[in-house]
């Protein structure tokens, strides 16, 4: 359905900015200052920050939308759940491609967070669309910090030639929703 | 509980959809009770609902279920309509909406979905809903219970806004409020000022029906 009613237009965009200071909670990358305990707290030393953003589109929205709209509540749910998988895929190929451009830098991977996340606040989501330059592929934020298109996401990773990834550090394990979310 | 009848609750329970329409259309076929048939689905519901709780049933189940019954109740209700010489009594009023500044709606929808199968009459006002237009909607609509959806974080103090401003428009104590989504738990339904918070639309059918007296 997805691939015939060409729903889904993926794409994603990240840059790779040096951090300049670490101030408390704060980070400053560029003309941003972003407040983000979370980066900011990386043990072994936070050289620089690869801020991404992936998008499917609004097409598969409004389908799913509209499906629900029609009462086809069933194959609204299921396209809803195979979109956000989607999603979280192309977040994977992007966060790969981020790996081995940090890796042919020198630099190892640490936490990656997203606004929202515990130690990212919401209110840093038009921050970090910015560094990921998101306008570029058609993601921008409402004023209340959504994003739009609704099916996109947006996240940061801590490089540094001291970083490792820590075991087990899914994209989920700091979420305090984890136990109750029908996402993921 | 006679031979079809049960027939009927396992199809449904089981999700045999096919097989619990034919059996549905059969028995009303026969001129049996379109009262006890819809009697019979709901107790199938409530059979899907607490297989949902212990997790043996996730989304896709219940909203199956919830689609099995509106389409036998497509089927049940004219008859209802057609001996009665009216609609079927709805159970109670209850008012839906995402609250401002968020833009997620399937929670919600699906809610609605499970509370109209489940006998409530639902006003679904949409997504990004402003305080006005809650406290404009529960005067016109007078539910018993509004139900305040959100995903985000930023839901929060959107849902509590709402809430002080159905307390401020002299509306508060005539309903009770739930809300639901992503994060909400009793933290923030303190926060927030709301009578309880929903873990998901089963939950919010559960509330429904001990605020709302059948």
């Amino acid at each position: 359905m997805i691939e015939r009613e060409a729903l889904s237009r993926p794409a994603y965009g990240y840059r790779i900015l040096p951090v300049q200071t670490v101030r408390g909670d704060a980070i400053d990358v560029g003309d941003t200052a972003l407040d983000v305990p979370v980066l900011a707290a990386e043990i072994g030393g936070l050289k620089a920050v690869a801020a991404a953003a992936c998008t499917l589109g609004s097409v598969v929205q409004e389908r799913i939308s509209a499906l629900f709209a029609t009462r086809r509540r069933s194959l609204g749910l299921a396209l809803d759940t195979v979109a956000n998988e989607l999603l979280f895929r192309l977040a994977d190929r992007a966060f790969a491609t981020i790996r081995r451009e940090a890796r042919r830098a020198g630099l190892g991977i640490g936490i990656e967070a997203s606004p929202g996340d515990p130690g990212l606040p919401l209110d840093q989501q038009a921050g970090v669309l910015a560094l990921a330059d998101a306008a570029r592929i058609g993601i921008h934020t409402t004023g209340a910090g959504m994003l739009s298109p609704m099916k996109s996401l947006s996240f940061l990773v801590a490089l540094g030639p001291n970083l490792r990834r820590r075991a087990a550090q899914g994209r989920c394990n700091g979420c305090p929703s984890r136990d109750r979310c029908t996402v993921k | 509980m006679i031979e079809n009848e049960k027939q009927l609750v396992e199809a449904i329970a089981e999700m045999r959809e096919e097989e619990a329409f034919a059996l549905a259309k059969a028995m009303l076929d026969r001129g049996e009770d379109p009262v006890r048939v819809l009697e019979l689905c709901r107790e199938a519901m409530d059979i899907v609902g607490k297989r949902f709780e212990k997790q043996e049933y996730f989304l896709p189940e219940l909203v199956l279920a919830g689609e099995m019954l509106e389409n036998i109740g497509a089927i049940a209700k004219p008859l209802i309509v057609e001996k009665s010489g009216g609609a079927a009594k709805k159970l109670g009023r209850v008012l839906v909406g995402t609250v401002h500044g968020d833009l997620h709606d399937i929670g919600k929808n699906i809610v609605t979905f499970m509370l109209d199968i489940n006998g409530f009459e639902v006003k679904d006002i949409g997504i990004d809903v402003p305080v006005a237009r809650f406290v404009e909607e529960i005067r016109e609509f007078k539910p018993s219970v509004v139900g305040l959806s959100g995903f985000l974080t930023l839901a929060f103090d959107s849902m509590r806004e709402t809430v002080q401003a159905i307390e401020a428009a002299g509306l508060r104590r005539e309903l009770k409020i739930m809300i639901g989504g992503g994060q909400v738990d009793e933290a923030v339904r303190t926060y927030t000022g709301a009578d309880a918070y929903g873990g998901n639309a089963v939950a919010a059918v559960t509330l429904c029906r001990e605020w709302i007296p059948a």
